[in-house]
């Protein structure tokens, strides 16, 4: 158990047309890091609301910490688990827009996140997908997709933490593996997942496979810098929207790290 | 007047989602028509019916259609997510249809488009049919792509009533059944007085017909673009049946006169 770790990296870069009206980036990230139990969580914030940006936030940062309380007992009954966590992240945000002078549905926003435990043989994992992002999974160096996006037949058609239905969206998937398949999660918003993962012939990008495997080999400063330069640089010259995503990555301490340069 | 274009360029290089706009442009002889002027004396017999010629009088409908498109085009392109998103589509119709444009992405070359309206006949409804083939074949594109789509917006313009009422009617069943499922927009206008709507009222959101009169096409090209522009940012959470209501409503209020027909 005292060579697995877990390694974080998280990014969210402003779209164009949010540069173009001078609008706030409505995506948000958040890690929570801890000696065996760290997790990833990503929101993005509903374009047609006001405040969809601090709802993304308060998302991301409230849901983090809650997984990482509650992993344990979310991991035995995932069902029950994702149902208390809607209920309680829905009254939250209803608190948090009477502080701030909004509708809780001004704060709308999707969410995802990915937590795993190192245990001595195995790493547990707890991955939850509500709305159109995607969640894939690196496992023995082979990535593949884990949870789809979940939308309607328009682009404009999703669920978000607010909506009413939401509950019956919301996707948990639970599981554990060995601690030598070094598992991996990479979860990406709609502004950048389909850079990554083509959805009909559920093909991975090696994109994706470089971003997981960068994370467990670079150190978690230039993980974080290549994270950030490959969507400012690859994907917001060809997106309009804005674009997230975070890595969650198993490494066995002290035989991955090196200092070479990130292509 | 074709313009070639690969209707797989750019769908490979930017996911962005996708909103395919089609437009049915009556290019009939009637579509000549002006307002006002001074009439000459001389008078020419097309489609059965007999025009007076004038000098001067406003610019002829197809005219505007042009002057308008291009402004449509313009605001488009000022505008990055709807740059990246809208597609055009352009089928023209009179005796026959023609595919002017298949759906690609908005670029300058479109504002060049000319549209010659010398045809006779009004062949509405097979311009509607193969409107709706070229959107379902595309919706495959974008599927086969891995794209996300908007709904689909099918925007007709004419002046006159249909020749081919039984496919008008057939294709006004399958136009309707798809605006109750939410898989279209359809906006339908009359351009001009015609006292007589005939199938096109069929093609329209509640059988609501939306006259424009031939000197305002430009506002309402204006505002088509505001709407392709608005359906391009719009996110999920939004009840589309009252977009469109919206749509109908601010059209009515703003360009077209409310009790017409």
């Amino acid at each position: 158990m005292k060579d697995t770790k877990l390694r974080v990296a998280a990014a969210s870069v402003r779209g164009q047309s949010h540069r173009t009206e001078n609008t706030p980036c409505q995506d948000a990230v958040f890690e929570e890091r801890s000696s065996y139990l760290s997790g990833v969580c990503v929101a993005d914030g509903a374009g047609s609301c006001v405040a969809s940006h601090i709802g993304a936030r308060i998302t991301t940062e409230w849901t983090a910490r809650y997984v990482r309380r509650e992993f344990a007992a979310m991991f035995e009954e995932p069902d029950a688990g994702s149902s208390k966590l809607l209920i309680d992240l829905k009254h939250h945000l209803t608190s948090e827009a009477a502080l701030c002078g909004c509708k809780p549905s001004d704060l709308s926003c999707t969410l995802m996140f990915a937590f795993a435990e190192t245990r001595r043989r195995e790493v547990r994992y707890l991955c939850g997908n509500l709305g159109d992002g995607v969640i894939l999974m690196q496992q023995n160096g082979i990535t593949e997709i884990l949870m789809d996006a979940d939308n309607g037949e328009f682009a404009n058609q999703t669920w978000f933490v607010t909506s009413s239905d939401a509950n019956t969206h919301f996707r948990v998937c639970t599981g554990s593996c060995p601690v030598e398949s070094l598992p991996g999660w990479l979860l990406a918003t709609d502004g950048a997942w389909p850079f990554l993962y083509r959805r009909s012939s559920g093909t991975v990008a090696r994109a994706a496979q470089s971003l997981l495997e960068d994370v467990r080999t670079a150190t978690p400063r230039r993980s974080q810098i290549a994270l950030s330069s490959f969507l400012e640089n690859m994907i917001i010259p060809r997106s309009s929207d804005d674009c997230s995503i975070a890595l969650l990555q198993t490494i066995a301490h002290g035989r991955h790290i090196s200092r070479r340069p990130i292509v | 007047m074709n313009i070639k274009q690969d209707r797989y360029q750019t769908l490979d290089s930017d996911p962005s989602p996708r909103l395919p706009v089609c437009f049915l442009i009556d290019c009939s002889f009637s579509m000549q028509v002006v307002q006002g002027g001074t009439r000459t004396g001389e008078r020419v017999a097309r489609d059965g019916n007999i025009y007076d010629v004038v000098k001067g009088g406003s610019s002829p409908r197809i005219t505007e259609v042009i002057r308008g498109f291009e402004g449509f085009i313009n605001d488009i392109l000022n505008d990055t997510r709807a740059k990246s998103s809208v597609e055009i589509a352009i089928v023209t119709f009179s005796n026959k249809v023609a595919i002017e444009r298949d759906f690609g992405p908005v670029d300058t070359g479109l504002k060049s488009l000319q549209f010659n309206a010398m045809g006779d006949g009004t062949r509405l409804g097979l311009a509607v049919k193969t409107g709706l083939q070229m959107l379902d074949r595309r919706k495959e594109d974008y599927s086969e792509y891995s794209i996300s789509y908007y709904q689909p917006q099918l925007i007709i313009l004419t002046d006159g009533e249909a020749t081919d009422k039984e496919v008008c009617s057939e294709q006004a069943r399958h136009v309707q059944q798809r605006m109750q499922k939410g898989k279209l927009i359809s906006l339908p206008f009359l351009i001009g007085d015609e006292k007589e709507a005939g199938a096109l009222r069929d093609f329209s959101p509640d059988q609501e017909l939306l006259r424009i009169d031939g000197v305002n096409l430009v506002a309402l090209f204006r505002f088509l673009s505001q709407s392709a522009i608005q359906q391009s940012r719009s996110t999920a959470g939004g009840n589309e049946s009252v977009n469109l209501k919206k749509m109908i409503a601010a059209l009515r209020q703003n360009i077209v006169p409310a009790g017409s027909i």
